[in-house]
């Protein structure tokens, strides 16, 4: 048998480095331990801030929109839930927009705290997209209850950028079989379908929002007069 | 037998009827009907006011009356024996689908639960380590690309677009429950659907109610997760980062 010619060695050689170096370089969805702790530990404070008895639920809430705030990108979020309709919205609305989001994320959990029974939030996994200017992280999550009873999976998608973490969204596989739910994508229809509603007029959301929020039994942040 | 198959094919005639029609009128004028493929909305909206009245009056009471006398573990039991009843429709829905893997689980689940778990009051194939899993022929279709259609909701039945309407007409027609007995056998097969639904309900009563109370549009969010399900449900629980948008402003305002 005819050995191989020195320029079919290098070809071998190359063609092998380069098989070698795809099925290393690139891993499918690479995992991010960095993330995963950065969920645990505030999926923790979440749920530390929720079950101390000690406060009042005004300082809770408080306390949980402040952690809200720093960790999530609620700018982000706010566009994609308005969709094209954020186009719509003046700085001015858009800023107040963003306040009364965060504020009815806060409402939310208001209505939920008496509900909170002792359950625990556990990571078990990460993957990674990296896109031109930042990342995609997906961390899995267990939510158990006291006696270690799978309750929910929660996905959380977090943007990397500059090794910083910021939550985009939060998807729910409700217990029961209630179904499977991001936030982000719910809020969206429901956010456009409001608007439609309102022949289509953006700033109607603010209204909707106010109104939300003072049904949890809070005062809106930026309580003024919208036309539509 | 007969009465059976006329009462089925009343059924499927019924379905065939409202899907003819949602195609007939179907038409998406708004450009929001194009973006929720919800054309028919006004109706859907009308439909899920009456939905809603008669869970309140009627589904919700007798839910939380079937979890007030019977116990979790008594609830559970029934659950797993008309879960386990259902296992011959997820197992043909499996192979339609070609997961051979799948399959293999529901078959299993099924020998092992019928008898090691008494007629499937118990589940001791999951502590084995074979995972219950839900197939329907509407999913089966959607695998093989037939699209969801223009959103329907009908009362008592919820979300039900063509292709889950379709498909809910084959699942009764591959269910062999549907073919056995005779008169008699009838209230065991409307039994099945009435505990059923009451089960599912009354597992739901906190989850529905907040959903209610804090979205800002309670029917759109209906929608959109029971899309959301069903597209979970048919990607089987994969997640695919190519769905999401690929972002480049303003990231310096949330870091």
């Amino acid at each position: 048998m005819a050995r191989p010619s020195s320029f079919a060695k290098v070809v071998l050689r190359t063609l092998g480095g380069a098989i070698l170096a795809a099925t290393m370089a690139v891993p499918a969805f690479a995992q991010d331990e960095t993330a995963e702790a950065w969920v645990q530990s505030l999926a923790d404070r979440g749920i530390e801030i929720m079950s101390d008895s000690s406060r009042s639920q005004d300082d809770i809430i408080s306390e949980f929109q402040a952690l809200l705030v720093e960790n999530t990108a609620m700018r982000q979020f706010g566009r994609s839930a308005l969709g094209s309709y954020s186009r719509d919205l003046s700085d001015d609305e858009f800023e107040q927009y963003i306040e009364l989001l965060e504020q009815y994320a806060s409402s939310i959990v208001r209505a939920r705290l008496d509900q909170y029974s002792g359950e625990t939030l556990t990571v078990s996994g990460s993957s990674v997209n990296e896109r031109s200017s930042f990342a995609y992280v997906s961390v899995e999550s267990d939510v158990r209850n006291l006696d270690n009873e799978h309750l929910a999976g929660v996905r959380w998608l977090l943007i990397r950028r500059e090794g910083a973490y910021r939550v985009y969204d939060i998807t729910v596989e409700a217990p029961a079989e209630a179904g499977t739910f991001s936030l982000r994508q719910t809020q969206q229809e429901e956010f456009t379908s409001a608007i439609t509603q309102n022949d289509g007029r953006a700033r109607s959301i603010l209204r909707y929002l106010r109104n939300r929020i003072r049904e949890q039994g809070m005062e809106p942040a930026n309580d003024r007069v919208v036309s539509n | 037998m007969s009465f059976l198959t006329g009462q089925i094919s009343r059924t499927l005639g019924r379905c065939a009827l409202v899907a003819a029609a949602v195609f007939l009128f179907a038409s998406p004028t708004a450009a929001q009907s194009d973006q929720t493929n919800d054309p028919l909305e006004d109706f859907n909206r009308a439909m899920f006011g009456i939905h809603n009245a008669v869970d309140k009056v009627v589904l919700v009471p007798v839910a939380r009356t079937y979890r007030f006398v019977v116990p979790e573990p008594g609830r559970q039991g029934v659950r797993n024996f008309l879960r386990n009843l259902n296992s011959p429709v997820i197992f043909a829905n499996d192979v339609f689908q070609g997961e051979t893997e799948r399959a293999g689980t529901t078959f299993t689940r099924f020998a092992i639960n019928s008898t090691v778990g008494v007629a499937g009051i118990f589940d001791p194939a999951t502590q084995m380590g074979y995972i219950r899993h839900h197939e329907d022929f509407g999913q089966t279709l959607a695998v093989h690309g037939v699209s969801e259609g223009p959103y329907l909701f009908l009362p008592i039945f919820g979300p039900s677009p063509p292709r889950d309407l379709v498909g809910r007409g084959v699942d009764i027609l591959m269910d062999p429950i549907t073919w056995v007995g005779g008169d008699d056998f009838q209230y065991f097969k409307y039994g099945r659907t009435i505990v059923n639904v009451v089960d599912l309900r009354a597992r739901n009563l906190e989850t529905l109610d907040e959903i209610e109370r804090t979205s800002i549009d309670y029917y759109a969010a209906v929608r959109s997760v029971y899309r959301q399900s069903r597209d979970g449900a048919i990607r089987n629980g994969a997640f695919d980062f190519e769905d999401l948008p690929d972002l480049d402003e303003d990231f310096e305002d949330d870091f």
